[in-house]
């Protein structure tokens, strides 16, 4: 956490985008990477399972995706046009 | 009359892209506007370019074939292909920001301005292209199926083939024509058909079948399963696939070009966050088509067909459509692979090793033009070759895809960490190739000693290890870091670079 200092209050934290962004592609990585998550679901062999396993943690990525354009349009100018 | 239906609604799609194409024509002025189509594009034609390269028409073919046939395995493409998405948002900012200050067209450009060297420009270039072509055999040939089912029984599955390579290799007239701004445009087209026409096709064909008895409950239950400790595979392979498939992916030419066709940063990420939904439900609808179809009569013998065999309950008419709808994807991943690799032989081969940092904007375009035309007539002659077996291409394809991921610690550690040195990048590249190429002929499918690891992943470590040790142990002289810290340093670039002063030591160097 890093101290932010704000002119319209009290110091206030909140974590680093970067720190934000890091955390985010770690949960990311371990989410479809780390074998034993995949492991566990595949050793109960039924829908339920392997579907968390894959549109879960496809779901999960792509929140994180949405979260890191949310937070850098925050702070940056946006553009029009196709 | 069905014969009819199917080849007219190719026909009236193909007329459809050449006509956008044509209403867009405009004379590429630089080679920068021919290779890259001078960094212009908005957000919505940036998602649509990356999902028609990203997205071809094996989707519909291979890939659901192995959800039908394997079960639940047949996802592995959405996680990595949601990663890739991830890296893209990291990547873009000083990806786009390089290439618009030192005016750089391809990877291998990007690699050789990177690591200050003409050789990595070349080795990559050539590693590029050499694993690029039997995708683009294969892509040329990937229509026979296409035509075969739109013929309905009317044409023979080598005469199809046959159909299809010709088709492909006309569409590319516009490809060598328009360059890169041809390339884009005609993917929005494409695209719109492929993915979302497409999306449409797949939604309406669930609830056909969710509302006719092919629910979850009648999917066999081994279709469920992940392999794990004690597969045949091993219990590594599935991590190996979709880490292959997310850094891999960025490797290829024709993907991470589109992060130089962008008119800025901030339109390649909100292209990201756009192309990622759409690859979410798309990539999960579609796979989950595929596992729901495997009890489908005809399917279980040939699951290569399940795409065709299921949008046949809907007769003629959706047949053809999905036979359109595989056309499209497939134009927009031939297209993309042979500009990207035609304009990187054009810059980086031809010209990146002859000492030349400068530029003649004339004599590129022309070049990369032949090289189009060579490429094209190359892949359609070996096509042809090899339509009746390509069981020995595919493997070559596979084989290349081992191969071009070894580009990935060069340029994924080169764009992230400023300490890496040209000689470890070629070290790497070319010892992870020989190894990945090595083990993938003896281990076609994951190597058991290593726990299942594929030999794409096997070569990776090694590279990364040399990248890493090269850079730690060899950091390179003073004036090189100094370049290299210049380089991350820098404010992120502002405004169009003028064509015609692209820096002559963009690849100075050895």
């Amino acid at each position: 956490m890093r101290q932010t200092p704000t002119t319209d209050g009290p110091t206030r934290s909140r974590p680093s985008r970067r720190g934000l962004f890091a955390a985010l592609l770690v949960v990311d990585t371990i989410l479809t990477l780390f074998p034993p998550l995949y492991w566990a679901a595949g050793a109960a062999a039924n829908a339920t399972a392997a579907l968390l396993y894959f549109v879960g943690g496809g779901a999960v990525v792509l929140a994180s995706i949405l979260v890191m354009y949310a937070v850098e349009r925050r702070e940056e100018p946006r553009e029009a046009g196709l | 009359m069905n014969m009819l239906i199917g080849y007219g609604a190719v026909a009236l799609f193909f007329l459809l892209v050449v006509a956008v194409l044509e209403r867009s024509h405009r004379r590429a002025g630089t080679f920068t506007d021919y290779a890259v189509a001078g960094r212009s594009f908005g957000s919505w034609y940036q998602t649509m370019s990356f999902l028609n390269t990203w997205l071809p028409g094996s989707i519909f073919i291979a890939f659901t074939g192995l959800a039908a046939g394997s079960g639940a395995i047949g996802f592995y493409y959405l996680p990595y292909s949601l990663l890739a998405v991830v890296l893209m948002f990291f990547m873009a900012q000083r990806v786009h920001d390089w290439g618009r200050r030192f005016d750089l067209r391809t990877q291998a450009d990007f690699l050789g301005l990177r690591f200050g060297s003409r050789r990595v420009r070349s080795v990559a270039a050539v590693i590029g292209i050499v694993s690029s072509f039997p995708w683009m055999v294969l892509g040329l040939q990937s229509l026979g199926l296409v035509f075969s089912y739109l013929s309905f029984g009317n044409v023979s599955p080598d005469a199809a083939i046959l159909i299809g390579i010709g088709v492909l290799a006309v569409r590319q007239i516009w490809t060598v024509r328009m360059g890169m701004r041809g390339v884009v445009i005609s993917d929005m087209v494409q695209g719109l058909v492929a993915y979302v026409l497409g999306l449409c096709v797949i939604v309406g064909l669930l609830v056909w079948m969710l509302t006719n008895g092919h629910g979850l409950d009648q999917v066999p239950g081994g279709h469920f399963a992940i392999p794990g400790p004690g597969s045949p595979v091993g219990p590594l392979y599935v991590m190996s696939i979709i880490l292959t498939g997310a850094v891999g992916g960025w490797c290829w030419p024709d993907i991470f070009v589109r992060l130089f066709t962008a008119r800025s940063t901030a339109a390649i990420k909100k292209s990201a966050v756009q192309a990622a939904p759409i690859l979410f439900v798309f990539a999960t609808a579609l796979t989950m088509l595929g596992i729901l179809a495997a009890g489908l009569p005809g399917v279980s013998d040939a699951p290569d067909q399940v795409w065709f065999i299921t949008a046949g309950v809907g007769g003629t008419a959706l047949v053809a459509l999905a036979g359109v709808i595989v056309l499209a994807a497939t134009m927009g991943n031939v297209d993309a692979n042979m500009q990207a690799c035609g304009a990187q032989f054009s810059n980086d081969v031809l010209r990146g090793g002859n000492g030349d940092g400068g530029t003649d904007d004339g004599r590129e375009t022309r070049s990369a033009r032949l090289a189009i035309v060579a490429l094209t007539v190359l892949a359609a002659a070996v096509a042809m070759a090899t339509s009746k077996d390509s069981s020995g291409l595919s493997n070559l394809a596979i084989i290349s895809y081992q191969g071009i991921c070894q580009l990935a610690p060069a340029l994924l550690l080169g764009i992230f960490w400023r300490r890496g040195t040209a000689a470890g990048a070629i070290g790497g590249m070319v010892t992870g190739f020989a190894v990945a190429a090595a083990l993938q002929v003896a281990y076609p499918v994951s190597i058991p000693w290593l726990g299942g690891l594929t030999s794409g992943v096997a070569g990776l470590v090694l590279n990364t290890a040399i990248y890493v040790a090269a850079a730690l142990l060899a950091p390179g002289p003073d004036a090189e870091r100094a370049r290299v810290a210049a380089l991350f340093d820098a404010p992120p670039a502002a405004g169009h670079r003028l064509p015609g002063v692209r820096p002559a030591d963009v690849t100075a160097g050895p």
